[in-house]
């Protein structure tokens, strides 16, 4: 990008672009975790779902010329990946925080390590041969659509279908849904595993649009980003895929920002400071609410008295 | 005995890894071990350069603890050590000193780096209950963002005849705010005898002292710990900022007693690493120095698979990943379990 923008049209058109560009991988994410959440399972590995799935993606799409193998590989190691958390945290019950973030540490150095011996390239790589996704409108792939129909059907999953209910009640009160007779265990694989699957869609997203490039660490904390959007929401779709569009168009307006001359490292580090001052701000409403939902129960109490009285 | 196994069993599948990668690049199935040998006691100088890296490792790890004693996850060490190593190398830069006093001002100011960088996530913790995962792990990247954005504005190096250099990196330090070397052939420097000070300090305090067991209380049991009046809140945030200290001051001794500037990027994963120096010690403060040793060794393994073969030195990174992946989901007592719960049955 070079100079400033023609019109204010051309900004706006060129920050959505760039917003549904960034934000769809979160999207994905974001909406897999939620069901992760559900369940009560931090899921902290998906950030090393995206990558590790990024790069098969990359690789199968390189090696065959077809974006949508790469689509299935990047789909199945994803949950090939998820399997794996789901077996260290849910059956052998190790901590979720460090298993995920070891496996994201495992799996940025094992990308690293392939990238050097199968391409022969120790940072990153471009590749002639690995094609893109097709695209909707300029930037904005059809990938994107396909993220917005799954926050809607995660939705409706999560508020509209038995599945979703028993999930949410694992995660609300694993003891009592054991007790209801509901297979806890294999309801936190079942999500652990959707998150798997859709993050393994959002990492293809990374190299096999835009450029066909896979670098080191190519997924610069989004994951984590996914996470925050996650806890926004207390695990909603709905409010989790808003939280990732949010945080995507933050990181669109940072890039047009720079065009206009801002600092390159200020305009990159955006999204993060909004994600930090979102969790914050979501505290603080909460609290607030808590507070008043305890003052407006005294004050009934207290015209109860004076009822009795 | 099955603690032993537990750190057996984790080491077994590290190596195999490593092994079966080494082995399909067409090394012999023993090069990790040849590695490992050449990284520890290969030449005089490489044992120093294994306490050279166990220094930073072994005060990144216990940045990690202190908050983790608390019942913190500070993942956010990797971001302080940054922000320590810049403002060490600006103190210098800012201010000279005399030889003394420009070494502790460097130190002190890598600490403020430290505690200034965990002090949002810690008030945020403390006064609104945000999880402390995400946003100290966010402002890791702002970290490197933020450094490498005032290096490149006000104190990138000149370079002779005005060109520029692809490195961000600042101005050497002051030759006064240098700590001393031990030898000329390796990086291992006065720090290493700070941070084992620090870490001796750090360990009594946690196990002797009543503040220890006030600490102790809190990340067992914070409601236990509230009734009986322990001001749970406030020693939390405490001991975030003291771990913020801690990650600032290995930062500070990489800058004076190693690079001798602030160099984006030649810090990285030092705080991650320190995560698992950490685990693998239990959290316990006595286990710490022989953890971060251990890696210390594997950090420097590194160097010599870079080069002496042609795999990328990132295997490491993945033999460590791998060796915490086993070890904190330990399988030999998931195995253990269900063998007795069989034999029970």
């Amino acid at each position: 990008m070079n100079g400033e923008f023609a019109s204010i049209g051309a900004l706006l058109l060129f920050v959505v672009v760039a917003g549904f560009q960034s934000a769809t991988p979160i999207m994905f994410a974001a909406t897999g975790g939620s069901f992760s959440a559900q369940v009560n399972v931090f899921n902290v590995a998906l950030e090393a779902l995206l990558l590790g799935s990024a790069f098969a993606a990359f690789l199968v799409a390189d090696a065959t010329t077809s974006v949508w193998l790469g689509l299935l590989a990047a789909m199945l190691t994803g949950t090939l990946l998820a399997a794996l958390f789901a077996f260290l945290t849910v059956t052998l019950g190790a901590n979720e925080i460090v298993i995920g973030f070891a496996m994201n540490i495992a799996v940025v150095g094992l990308t690293a390590v392939l990238l050097t011996t199968i391409f022969d390239s120790p940072g990153s790589y471009l590749s002639a041969t690995a094609g893109k996704f097709p695209m909707l409108y300029s930037d904005i792939g059809w990938l994107a659509v396909l993220a917005v129909a799954l926050v809607l059907l995660g939705h409706l999953h999560t508020f509209h279908t038995r599945a979703g209910l028993r999930m949410r009640a694992i995660g609300q009160d694993p003891a009592a849904a054991l007790a209801a007779g509901l297979r806890v265990n294999s309801y936190k694989y079942r999500a652990v595993l959707m998150s798997g699957l859709l993050c393994g869609i959002g990492g293809a997203v990374l190299p096999l649009s835009g450029l066909q490039l896979f670098s080191v660490g190519m997924t610069a904390g989004i994951g984590f980003i996914a996470i925050a959007a996650v806890i926004l929401a207390d695990g909603r779709p709905l409010l989790a895929g808003a939280a990732a569009l949010f945080f995507g168009f933050t990181s669109a307006i940072g890039i047009a920002l720079q065009t206009y001359g801002f600092p390159n490292e200020l305009v990159l580090s955006l999204p993060y400071v909004a994600t930090v001052v979102a969790l914050f701000v979501k505290a603080y409403v909460t609290r607030r609410r808590a507070a008043a939902a305890k003052a407006a129960q005294r004050e009934r109490g207290q015209a109860r008295i004076l009822v009795n009285a | 005995m099955s603690r032993v196994l537990r750190y057996v069993a984790a080491a077994a599948i590290g190596l195999f890894v490593a092994s079966l990668i080494l082995s399909l690049q067409g090394y012999s199935a023993g090069a990790f071990l040849e590695v490992l040998r050449m990284a520890t006691i290969g030449s005089p100088y490489a044992f120093l350069d294994v306490l050279r890296w166990t220094t930073p490792l072994l005060l990144s790890g216990l940045a990690f603890l202190i908050a983790a004693r608390v019942g913190y996850f500070n993942l956010g060490v990797e971001g302080q050590i940054y922000v320590g190593s810049l403002f060490s190398a600006l103190i210098s830069h800012l201010l000279p000193l005399p030889p003394v006093l420009a070494i502790l001002a460097g130190i002190v100011a890598g600490i403020a780096g430290g505690v200034l960088w965990a002090l949002p996530c810690a008030w945020l913790a403390k006064r609104w209950g945000v999880n402390e995962v995400v946003t100290t792990l966010m402002l890791n990247y702002v970290a490197v963002l933020l450094c490498t954005f005032f290096v490149k504005q006000f104190f990138l190096a000149k370079v002779a005849g005005g060109g520029t250099i692809q490195t961000i990196t600042t101005d050497k330090i002051e030759a006064n705010a240098e700590l001393p070397v031990f030898t000329p052939f390796s990086g291992l420097n006065l720090g290493l005898l700070l941070a084992l000070i620090v870490a001796a300090v750090a360990a009594f305090v946690l196990m002797r002292t009543r503040t220890g067991y006030e600490l102790s209380a809190v990340g067992e049991g914070p409601r236990f710990s509230q009734f009986s009046g322990i001001p749970v809140h406030k020693r939390r945030f405490q001991a975030f900022l003291v771990s913020g200290a801690v990650a600032g001051l290995a930062g500070a001794i990489e800058t004076q007693g190693v690079l001798h500037s602030f160099i984006a990027g030649s810090l990285d994963n030092m705080g991650f690493n320190g995560m698992l120096v950490s685990l693998v010690a239990m959290n316990n403060p006595i286990g710490l120095a022989a953890s971060a040793f251990f890696f210390g060794i594997l950090q420097n393994s590194q160097l010599v698979i870079s080069q002496a073969t042609t795999v990328s030195s990132y295997l490491v990174t993945v033999v460590s990943a791998l060796f915490i992946l086993a070890f904190a989901a330990n399988p030999t007592r998931f195995l253990v379990d269900t063998w007795r719960a069989r034999r029970e049955r």
